[in-house]
């Protein structure tokens, strides 16, 4: 499941870790706009399950959700904010609201000092795209996010979520929507995770396409997750939990 | 002799008369109305489409009502299965007649909620959370956050 590990300035790690990517043999024959040709393509040696078809099991909560991430954060839009509306986590773990962008985040991100979480998982990203942000701006943006955690939260590993692609569909209803835009984006996130010593996890992989857009039976939308796709996504970050990396 | 019938008439009138206010008071009589929770909610999702919504159980009950399902005889929720639709139906009945104000109020609470998360970003949805119903009829309770709203209702109304 882990992708690399280089030390940085001798004691943070900064790692990638990579969603099981799905068989992705016939790239060329997208019916997205545009193809994420970053994380599809990726031959990097210590991804585990790399071109073993991702099943993803949705329904059924198996998993105590509460007690898996009861000592963790998440940090969001929307997208995060489902965790709380289908009572996935509790709401004290969730710093999440509609519409929150990177530079909204920053504001946001507060009273972590006491609780002491070991693990911050954000997503962010896909506003920012939604609002025709250039990728600078939202990296910027994100690190100022970042380095308030890291005061906020000295102790806490973060772990960055590559932002989730959308639907063919939604692209064609939201042109500034383009998977194109997200994989610059996520590119970019991972570039800047490296830079910052945290963790960087591509999630985005579990929800794509043979194409590169968001599974059509994963959403309504377009973009958000339908709620038994969301017991996929937190089972993944709870394997990443119990793996201890 | 006189006597005797007069008072066999006296038991048979008397008999039907108690029998008579008993059926009133008896909550399973038929002429008391009162359907299970379950009997209206298969009315409304013979008229009102499911497909998009997810049932909630004990567990999600408690988390996103903050009620205890002990105290409700029997419940039938349906809440939206993706985070951007504040769509709802929740048929209640309480154990306690004297529990229903304290239910009601937290689903005041919840749609309260709902109403901060969705008013800036999904305007038509914090339309329906304005419009919502929330009513009470003897130990039910109706909430309705739907485009369907006046549908459901009525289903509701008519169950009794």
């Amino acid at each position: 499941m882990l992708i690399s590990k280089d030390k940085i300035a001798g004691e943070q790690q900064k790692q990638e870790i990579k969603a099981p990517e799905r068989n992705v043999e016939d790239k060329d024959a997208d019916t997205c706009k545009n193809v994420n040709k970053v994380n599809n393509t990726s031959s990097d040696e210590s991804n585990i399950n790399t071109n073993k078809k991702q099943e993803l099991n949705p329904g059924q909560e198996h998993n105590d959700f509460d007690e898996v991430f009861k000592n963790d954060v998440f940090i969001g839009d929307s997208i995060t904010e489902g965790i709380i509306s289908y009572g996935l986590v509790d709401d004290s773990k969730v710093i999440a609201n509609k519409g929150f962008t990177a530079l909204k985040a920053q504001n946001e991100v507060t009273g972590l000092k006491g609780s002491a979480p070991q693990k911050i998982f954000i997503l962010l990203g896909i506003n920012d795209v939604l609002y025709d942000m250039t990728s600078e701006q939202f990296i910027e943006n994100y690190i100022q996010v970042v380095n308030k955690l890291k005061s906020e939260a000295p102790n806490a590993q973060i772990y960055i979520q590559s932002i989730f692609p959308v639907s063919n569909k939604a692209e064609n209803k939201k042109p500034r929507l383009s998977n194109f835009r997200i994989d610059e984006f996520n590119s970019a996130l991972k570039q800047m995770a490296s830079e910052q010593g945290v963790y960087f996890i591509d999630v985005a992989s579990l929800f794509k396409d043979d194409s590169g857009c968001m599974r059509e039976e994963c959403t309504f939308d377009g973009i958000h997750l339908k709620y038994k796709y969301y017991i996929s996504w937190l089972d993944y970050l709870s394997s990443l939990a119990s793996s201890k990396i | 002799m006189r006597n005797f019938v007069n008072k066999i008439v006296m038991v048979v009138i008397l008999t039907i008369v108690l029998s008579t206010l008993s059926a009133c008071s008896n909550p399973n009589s038929q002429n008391a109305k009162m359907p299970s929770v379950q009997e209206i909610g298969d009315k409304i999702s013979q008229s009102v489409d499911l497909s998009e919504m997810i049932q909630l159980d004990d567990k999600k009950v408690q988390k996103l009502y903050d009620i205890n399902p002990d105290e409700l005889d029997e419940y039938w929720i349906y809440i939206s299965a993706s985070n951007i639709s504040a769509q709802e139906i929740a048929v209640i009945k309480v154990k306690e007649s004297s529990s229903i104000e304290s239910i009601k109020d937290k689903l005041s609470e919840r749609i309260e909620k709902q109403s901060i998360s969705f008013k800036d970003y999904l305007p038509e949805e914090y339309h329906l959370l304005e419009n919502h119903i929330l009513k009470t009829k003897g130990n039910y309770i109706l909430l309705v956050v739907s485009k369907d709203a006046d549908i459901v209702e009525d289903i509701f109304d008519k169950s009794f």
